[in-house]
């Protein structure tokens, strides 16, 4: 049984993952082939600061807090490994500030310690008069991705660095399902109109004494367009861009400077940071993850394809739910291929 | 007295931050700083220089309060300003967690750091050897960097720095009005005080950049605190212990306490061997004196002994010290007016 998985960015090699750690015992012939035109470090999961936080609001998509959920306690349990470090996984608390009050999100009771700010916190952040600080966790994409290569090679799940063009190109030749993980060139395999580039600009800066996350919001402009501030293990991320329908891949001056002097406003420190590099992504937005199978007539061959993306500004933080929620469409594939006598997991 | 000439002895936390003080009350005062040893060699450069009090058995709370309170007051700001990481004062939240429940559910500093209560059940899941804990937000002093600063300060506002070792604060009878004591340990020296003793304390000084957060033992032996650079993993307390050499079985012991309640430090590189000696003592000494020797009067303001918590009191101490020290000034006024009668 061969499984072709498109795009090498979180979603692509922790579904991959997934998938191998929960069928590989069942299913003796299972193949793992990954195709992606951009590996890590080239990925925009390898762009994203790696913060563990959803939107503000699910939007009533409870499907996608339960897969927010999985993802933190799955990683919340790796946190006492010393596998942790090589993850690029570690605790971080942090302020979200606002201009006026708003309610509650929906994953106050996943993460740890959440609770308002003070009126004494609040004084750190003037322009900002409701907030909230909770412990949260961080995952940088350029460890956690080659932590999860590292895990699969030796499971030997074969990597192709190939541009793929269409379904048709992997699903003959024998590939029994197709994993569809290619964030935001998804509309490049089959089109889709609800997939729209949410572009952002960081700058990356040395500025070490800062231990904090802060993340502004304008109620106004919308997510990730107000400043936010997110040390990692080696540089701090700026950031506050998000722009609808923008996919250009080059950095702009106007964006820069907005970046930069709204951060500085929010932490004054930053004036004595050291840039030291600067990045612009797409976020592969959508209103919910397109998370669910397809069956494709190809020529004379009906492929089987899962859908796994669409994951917006949130991928690191969904992303093990969605691979788990992946490995159980797959397994109901195995099931209906007769692949399987009986569903994983319901065996004793 | 036109330009009252004050030395301070001792160019610790204590001693450039009392100076800077009497330069900030008394600006018409000529102040020298002397000290046998500057940053990066003295006893606060080994501290993690963290905001979180140590309680003096002499000295009553509402004093300690009032010292700790000025010290984050005016560490808020600078952390809060341009400023902040050449002076090496930075925010970091964390936990200090119990193996048992503690007899304080508050401590008396709990309402001055920020944010305090107590950690949840989902918090303390990741101490399974600990039954209740605290988390909060405080400040944090690194050193170098913070005494460098208070260094630049000091010259900016005139103030002259020399290094020379006092033996006898009597000595500096002739070249000064005005002696300010804060040689720390050095004061069990220069000032015969038995009542300070060492306790001495190890650190590892380690590269771990992806620990953000402290953690602290409610027992205070065992801590890891996060710097601008490098985590401070501690500690010891050996009371009477003058040794200043590294002891390589108390280095193994520190870093499996710290990896016990942080396993991912067993990645963590570069690690450098530290030890101070804490000047300790019942209650923190700030006190005037005034020493005589036929008939020529020397005042003297103390300002040392803060043991553990240096870095938690010492602007409140600094502003205290720098009081006694205008006191003394007026009293010489007082004296060199009746003179000339």
């Amino acid at each position: 049984m061969r499984v072709a998985i498109i795009g090498a960015g979180v979603i692509g090699l922790s579904s991959a993952l997934c998938i191998h750690e929960q069928f590989h015992g069942l299913v003796p012939s299972l193949e793992l082939e990954v195709y992606a035109d951009r590996f890590t470090p080239h990925t925009t999961s390898d762009g994203a600061a790696g913060l563990w936080q959803p939107y503000l609001s699910d939007h009533g998509n409870l499907q996608e807090t339960l897969w927010n959920k999985e993802t933190f306690d799955y990683l919340l349990r790796h946190m006492h490994s010393a596998a942790a470090k090589e993850m690029g996984l570690f605790l971080i608390s942090g302020y979200n500030l606002f201009t006026e009050p708003v309610p509650d999100p929906s994953w106050k009771n996943i993460v740890l310690g959440f609770r308002n700010l003070t009126p004494k916190e609040l004084e750190l952040f003037p322009g900002y008069s409701y907030g909230w600080f909770n412990t949260a966790l961080m995952l940088e994409g350029r460890s956690y991705l080659p932590w999860l290569t590292n895990r699969l090679t030796p499971r030997g799940v074969k990597f192709f660095h190939k541009k793929v063009e269409s379904f048709q190109e992997v699903s003959g030749d024998g590939v029994d399902v197709v994993l569809n993980c290619s964030g935001m060139r998804s509309g490049d395999l089959q089109p889709d109109p609800q997939l729209q580039p949410g572009r952002g600009q960081i700058i990356k800066v040395l500025a070490p004494w800062v231990k904090h996350f802060i993340v502004t919001h304008n109620l106004k402009s919308g997510i990730y367009n107000s400043p936010y501030i997110i040390p990692g293990s080696e540089f701090t991320v700026l950031g506050g861009v998000n722009q609808h329908g923008n996919w250009s891949e080059e950095n702009s001056a106007k964006d820069h400077k907005s970046v930069w002097d709204s951060c500085c406003q929010l932490l004054p420190t930053l004036q004595k940071a050291k840039i030291v590099d600067e990045w612009s992504g797409l976020r592969p937005a959508r209103p919910s993850v397109r998370l669910e199978r397809e069956s494709i007539r190809l020529g004379n061959v009906q492929a089987e394809v899962i859908h796994n993306y669409g994951h917006g500004g949130f991928g690191i933080t969904i992303h093990w739910g969605c691979a788990m929620a992946a490995a159980r469409l797959f397994g109901n594939i195995l099931q209906e291929k007769k692949q399987l006598a009986t569903p994983p997991g319901a065996r004793l | 007295m036109a330009s009252p000439k004050v030395a301070v002895v001792g160019a610790g936390v204590i001693g450039l931050s009392t100076a800077l003080c009497i330069t900030e009350t008394c600006p018409s005062c000529s102040v020298a700083l002397l000290s046998d040893q500057f940053s990066p060699n003295t006893t606060s450069d080994v501290a993690a220089g963290m905001l979180i009090p140590h309680t003096y058995p002499d000295t009553p709370i509402h004093r300690q309060k009032q010292w700790f309170k000025e010290t984050f007051t005016y560490l808020f700001a600078i952390s809060n300003s341009a400023e902040a990481s050449e002076a090496g004062i930075h925010l970091v939240s964390g936990w200090q967690v119990f193996k048992s429940t503690p007899k304080e559910a508050l401590p008396f500093w709990s309402d001055i750091v920020l944010g305090f209560r107590a950690m949840s059940e989902a918090e303390l899941l990741k101490f399974p050897q600990h039954q209740f804990g605290q988390a909060f937000t405080t400040l944090k002093c690194d050193c170098p960097p913070y005494l460098l600063w208070l260094e630049k300060r000091l010259k900016a506002a005139g103030a002259q720095m020399y290094t020379r070792k006092v033996a006898d604060l009597w000595e500096l009878h002739s070249e000064y009005n005005i002696v300010v004591n804060c040689a720390g340990m050095g004061a069990h020296q220069l000032v015969g005080d038995k009542q300070l003793f060492p306790v001495r304390g190890q650190v590892l000084k380690v590269h771990a950049p992806w620990v953000k957060q402290f953690i602290r033992d409610g027992d205070g032996l065992t801590y890891i605190y996060p710097g601008i650079h490098r985590v401070t993993l501690g500690g010891t307390r050996e009371k009477g212990s003058w040794s200043l050499s590294p002891d390589a079985g108390t280095t193994k012991d520190i870093f499996d306490r710290c990896c016990s309640l942080e396993p991912s430090l067993q990645g963590a590189q570069d690690m450098e061997v530290k030890v101070g000696l804490r000047p300790s003592r019942q209650g923190v000494r700030v006190q005037r004196e005034v020493l005589s020797q036929g008939g020529v009067e020397l005042p003297v303001v103390h300002n040392y002994g803060h043991g553990a918590g240096g870095f938690s009191v010492h602007r409140g101490t600094a502003i205290e010290a720098a009081h006694l020290v205008e006191e003394c000034i007026s009293a010489l006024q007082v004296s060199s007016s009746r003179a000339k009668l």
